[in-house]
């Protein structure tokens, strides 16, 4: 049967090969051109204004990402030990099903309410904005990771006389870390190039590197520059989530 | 009794914080007034004026085609080559497996702009082939490791047993894993389909003014301050696609279990 199917196979991988490694590969030679092969790069990188665009998003991006895991850790704990079980799928429902709402839709309709309670259209909106769209990524995966933690590993840490506090530290963290790290390189990677928020609730204050990118292809039309930026922004991606999957030596992919 | 509480005023902290401006944005619908602080009665007179509207109807059946091509290419490619990594004892088909994760994990505007950058050096015109391109070779990503996870709880026992059994491989496929499969290949369709509905990204860089797409005219409208009421009737009537799709995926994702 696999040999009939291969046909098949084959169709997926030249699509994917084709419309999305090739696309990237082109990116890159393309980022290249101008009379010094590396000119866009260094002109970026030279640049103190890009630098701290780069910075202030990376900057936005790891408060996403603490103050997420902040609010999503005690709620995930509550989901997984301490709420009953009539509940426990009522409550998972309620935080899975925003996310189904388009997100353009739910930050028009954070929007709204920011704009009414008076806090539109500077850092402390955006921020807003970002963890109203992320958080729950954050607290399902948290809670994903602890609900695998094995009730006896807990009893018998009782048994031996931990108290509730070791018995947190020195087990249901670390135990926890692969579902924090995986929603924080979620958090971290899609805040760091969101454009919609910053630039719906941000103000002058959103321009981030999403918001650059956007404007140096759609608006400056300097494609050189914006692929150079592009490549950039993937390298840091890339090395965020390698960083992360090592530092919890946990396999990310 | 006294931490329980404050477990639960959290926990509805945190939904509220969710909900309430979703329900805003429903009730604001019905609103006869223009603005958000005065409720002067309940109305549909937005909703009426949103199904008078050529572009709101165009954009919406542009991306419901795409997306509806997209969920069905994406999924039935997802499963072959879900299928075949699962089965498959080969080696390539772990670097197959990682060159998966890629459109996964890199920056969704990036994905964009080097996808508008190949169409444009090709000098493909920009419209429906472009944004179902840039939508499908995402979703192909994403399918596979929707369906990955459920394939790999099907038994081969039940291939073989059927194959020993003297039915032919493409039976085996019709009559038995196909349907053992189907909740799992329904929830994929239902995740992919709403992945490129709600596409804004990917969208603004693959299309061209003439081929609007719903996403796109939410941003315009939305985003410039241009925003009338009859948005909100249309945010309503898409949170109610919405979540019967999510009701639908739970469904299908969690009926084995």
């Amino acid at each position: 049967m696999l040999s009939s199917l291969k046909i098949l196979v084959i169709i997926s991988v030249i699509f994917l090969f084709v419309f999305f490694y090739i696309p990237l590969i082109e990116m890159f030679i393309y980022s290249l051109k101008s009379e010094n092969p590396i000119e866009n790069y260094v002109s970026i990188l030279k640049n103190p204004l890009y630098i701290r665009i780069i910075g202030y998003s990376l900057l936005i991006s790891f408060l996403t990402t603490i103050i997420s895991l902040i609010i999503s850790y005690p709620i995930a704990y509550y989901l997984a030990f301490i709420i009953n079980e009539k509940f426990k799928s009522i409550i998972l429902i309620a935080f899975i099903a925003p996310f189904w709402v388009n997100f353009l839709l739910r930050t028009y309709a954070l929007y709204n309410v920011l704009y009414m309670i008076g806090i539109i259209n500077n850092f402390i909106a955006l921020l807003i904005g970002m963890v109203y769209d992320y958080y729950p990524y954050m607290l399902l995966s948290i809670y994903a990771a602890l609900s695998k933690i094995s009730k006896s590993i807990l009893d018998a840490s009782f048994l031996f006389g931990a108290s509730p506090f070791q018995r947190f530290t020195k087990i249901i963290l670390p135990l926890s870390m692969p579902g924090i790290i995986a929603g924080s390189i979620f958090v971290s990677l899609t805040t760091m190039t969101e454009f919609v928020v910053p630039s719906m609730l941000g103000g002058v204050e959103g321009y981030t590197v999403g918001y650059l990118i956007w404007d140096l292809f759609l608006k400056y039309r300097n494609w050189f520059k914006g692929s150079a930026l592009s490549i950039i922004i993937i390298s840091i991606a890339l090395i965020i989530s390698l960083f992360y999957s090592r530092k919890a030596k946990v396999v990310l992919i | 009794m006294k931490t329980r509480i404050i477990w639960i005023i959290y926990t509805i902290a945190l939904l509220s914080f969710l909900y309430i401006p979703i329900f805003m944005m429903v009730i604001q619908s019905f609103n006869d007034s223009k603005y958000l602080t005065e409720w002067q009665g309940f109305t549909l007179k937005w909703y009426s004026k949103l199904f008078e509207s050529n572009e709101v109807w165009t954009s919406f059946m542009n991306s419901f085609s795409i997306a509806l091509a997209s969920a069905l290419t994406s999924t039935f490619l997802g499963i072959t080559l879900a299928y075949t990594y699962i089965r498959s004892k080969s080696k390539a088909y772990d670097f197959l497996d990682i060159a998966m994760y890629t459109p996964i994990i890199i920056p969704e505007i990036a994905e964009a702009v080097s996808l508008a950058l190949f169409f444009y050096l090709s000098n493909i015109s920009f419209g429906w082939y472009t944004v179902f391109i840039g939508h499908t070779a995402f979703n192909i990503a994403f399918a596979y490791f929707t369906l990955k996870a459920q394939l790999s709880l099907i038994s081969k026992n039940v291939e073989d047993a059927a194959l020993i059994l003297g039915a032919k491989p493409l039976r085996v496929l019709f009559s038995v894993l196909l349907p053992i499969a189907m909740p799992a290949i329904f929830a994929s369709m239902i995740i992919t389909f709403t992945l490129s509905f709600d596409d804004f990204i990917k969208s603004v860089f693959t299309t061209e003014p003439g081929f609007p797409l719903l996403p796109i005219l939410i941003w315009t409208r939305a985003a410039r301050a241009r925003a009338t009421p009859d948005l909100n009737a249309l945010a309503t009537i898409m949170i109610t696609i919405s979540l019967c799709l999510a009701s639908l995926y739970t469904y299908y994702m969690y009926r084995r279990s």
